[in-house]
């Protein structure tokens, strides 16, 4: 019995802890619309950022947000759930960025069968799915090859070039190092080493002494994201090596790092426009307006020339 | 003379783990039960979506690929043992799945028994490293499993996701039977027959021997290696049955598939009251830890909860629940 009890009075505590981040939230009973926002995870300044730009639009247009992400992005299933759960509320419409697209084939057909419009951010859907309004992100490919045009300009001349990309499977960071590494091949570079970095700083890092281990000639390292570049940053310099580390991102600790003398940039793409744009948009299609079926959220390549703006910016 | 006190010491160790079962987990069941009745109430009270007919069936269907991947988890720790490598079976089951039944067009059925066999002869390789190599203890040898059959389950497609599965194979995990998922009828099914199996064959018996006492069930004339050879391939099949699911509910196979769910499977098994010292548990109780954890995400779903604060609350479940197991352990030290 006294068991019986002590589990009961904490499945009340954390019940009631939660109660407690729900009031005023999620139950008031408000008779405002609410739009789901369904991301990879709350749980990085990335995707904090798109969040700050979903706010932004919330207040604007007065919508209630349902904001959900499961703690870490390889958490697929969990993140289907979510959505599943989001649905259940039936919101005005779906602002959603698939962890893996292909899982969430089945959860958007859902939506569209309960005519809620989705609207795809930072990550789009296989090319045949079409139960989207639109798809609202960076050309990563095109961020890529940007970034790599820029620092290849910079350079002046030919050299080794290291990739790092996130996950394997995870067509964003995947395309950023395929646009990179194509010009750097069709400028004659030697591609030395192409590795996951699992969009993790201390994997970057290992990869990075790994590579450094077998070669320590590296002109640069392009990696899919801010975080993999700090790691690899740390690699480089601690192996006191000359090279041209640029990340992808645009994240405060990123430009600090450029403002520092350490990165040598970032494809800054822009995570507050894409929430901004995804709740807009979802209230738009929820009031029956057409929209394009791509919007390009756009991309800055931001060196030690416009990074103090950039980061001006982000505060 | 020898023999004969060879089968005392089976005899009475077999009574003193049945006396055990039957003290401690009358009560482990209400409680259990019970807890998660609460846990309904109080989200009903919160959400008033809770209670909606879509959203019972959310949870149900949430929940199904847990509890059948909790099954093998729940084997493996009757026997005192652990099994770390279920999430990376099932990753590379469906990857394998994907490959014959969508690369090649393998006729669905033929596909689907090889990807179960998949999952069934990792798991009987997880035995062998247990039984033959005698490598210390199951979390070393499924740790390493676990890695190898990630690495295998990226490998096989070069990290690519398989998409477009025929509606066949997606049955299991996306069809409806009326008003009920079919996966949750699945679930219905395997826990009857694993229940079954656990009370009333002389190997569910056996399985529940050797957790209670490895030695006394040996001297007994139990083939414990044998015993422990069916434990870790069924833990793999249910790991593979479980992928199954996982590929119908969304339409893929990807190689990340299946990370930490280990951690969810021994979370829901500790949580419905199997003791991880072995030789104590019920099979039914397992689905309701699966449940308990399945509601607390979807209620802090519908409430708006952070997912940090879902892994925080989680995290409190279990340490509350190891304790209880804590508590039941001093209890039967006393009962002696």
């Amino acid at each position: 019995m006294k068991k019986t009890l002590i589990i009961l009075l904490v499945l009340v505590l954390v019940a009631g802890q939660a109660a407690l981040f729900a009031a005023g939230k999620a139950e008031t009973k408000s008779d405002k619309t609410q739009i789901a926002v369904v991301l990879k995870t709350l749980s990085s300044e990335y995707w904090q950022r798109v969040v700050k730009g979903a706010d932004q639009a919330a207040a604007e247009y007065g919508v209630e947000l349902i904001k959900l992400g499961p703690p870490t992005e390889d958490a697929v299933e969990q993140q289907i759930n979510m959505v599943e759960d989001a649905l259940s509320r039936k919101p005005a419409g779906l602002v959603f960025s698939p962890s893996q697209p292909p899982t969430a084939v089945n959860v958007l057909n859902e939506a569209k069968r309960l005519g809620i419009p989705v609207i795809l951010v930072d990550t789009p859907m296989p090319e045949d799915f079409d139960n989207f309004v639109t798809f609202i992100g960076t050309e990563n490919y095109d961020a890529g090859v940007a970034a790599a045009e820029k620092v290849a300009a910079s350079l002046g001349r030919t050299g080794n070039v290291v990739l790092i990309e996130g996950a394997p499977g995870n067509p964003t960071t995947t395309q950023r190092a395929d646009g990179a590494g194509d010009v750097f091949k069709a400028k004659g570079f030697n591609i030395v080493s192409r590795q996951p970095g699992y969009s993790d700083r201390e994997r970057a890092y290992t990869v990075m002494q790994n590579i450094l281990q077998g070669n320590k000639d590296i002109d640069i390292v392009f990696c899919s994201n801010d975080e993999m570049a700090l790691g690899a940053l740390r690699a480089v310099q601690q192996a006191g090596v000359n090279a041209l580390v640029l990340g992808t991102d645009g994240n405060a600790e990123a430009l600090e790092s450029i403002l520092a003398g350490g990165l040598y940039g970032t494809a800054a793409q822009k995570p507050e426009m894409m929430g901004y744009l995804g709740v807009v948009n979802a209230i738009k299609a929820s009031q029956g307006e057409t929209i394009d079926k791509r919007i390009d959220s756009g991309v800055d390549i931001i060196t030690i020339d416009d990074a103090q703006a950039a980061l001006d910016n982000l505060k | 003379m020898r023999n004969k006190e060879e089968k005392i010491v089976d005899e009475s160790s077999i009574e003193e783990l049945q006396e055990q079962e039957k003290k401690v987990k009358r009560r482990g069941s209400l409680g259990i039960v019970l807890s998660l009745i609460v846990l309904s109430v109080i989200i009903a009270i919160l959400s008033p979506r809770f209670l909606t007919v879509s959203n019972l069936t959310n949870v149900l269907s949430q929940a199904t690929v847990s509890a059948i991947i909790s099954v093998g988890e729940f084997l493996a720790i009757l026997t005192a043992g652990i099994d770390l490598s279920i999430g990376s079976i099932l990753a590379l089951s469906i990857m394998m799945l994907g490959i014959f039944a969508v690369n090649m067009q393998m006729n669905p059925i033929l596909a689907i028994m090889l990807a179960l066999s998949v999952g069934a002869l990792i798991g009987f390789f997880n035995g062998i490293l247990l039984t033959k190599l005698r490598l210390p203890h199951p979390f070393i040898s499924t740790m390493g499993t676990k890695m190898i059959a990630r690495g295998l389950a990226l490998a096989v497609t070069l990290a690519k996701p398989i998409s477009g599965f025929a509606p066949s194979i997606q049955f299991l995990g996306n069809a409806r039977i009326g008003p009920l998922p079919a996966s949750v009828l699945l679930v219905v099914v395997v826990y009857a027959i694993m229940w079954v199996f656990m009370t009333r064959t002389t190997t569910g018996r056996h399985i529940y021997a050797v957790g209670g006492n490895v030695e006394a069930s040996r001297l007994s004339g139990i083939n414990v290696h044998r015993v422990l050879l069916i434990v870790y391939s069924l833990s793999g099949f249910f790991a593979a049955l479980a992928g199954l699911l996982l590929v119908g509910r969304v339409n893929a196979a990807y190689p990340l598939a299946g990370v930490d769910y280990e951690t969810d499977a021994i979370a829901a098994v500790i949580i419905g009251g199997a003791s991880f010292a072995g030789g104590v548990g019920k099979i039914l109780n397992t689905v309701i830890g699966v449940l308990i954890i399945a509601v607390l995400r979807n209620g802090l779903n519908l409430l708006n909860v952070d997912s940090n604060f879902q892994t925080v609350a989680i995290g409190v479940v279990i340490i509350l629940a190891v304790y209880l197991d804590v508590v039941r352990q001093k209890a039967s030290v006393i009962n002696k």
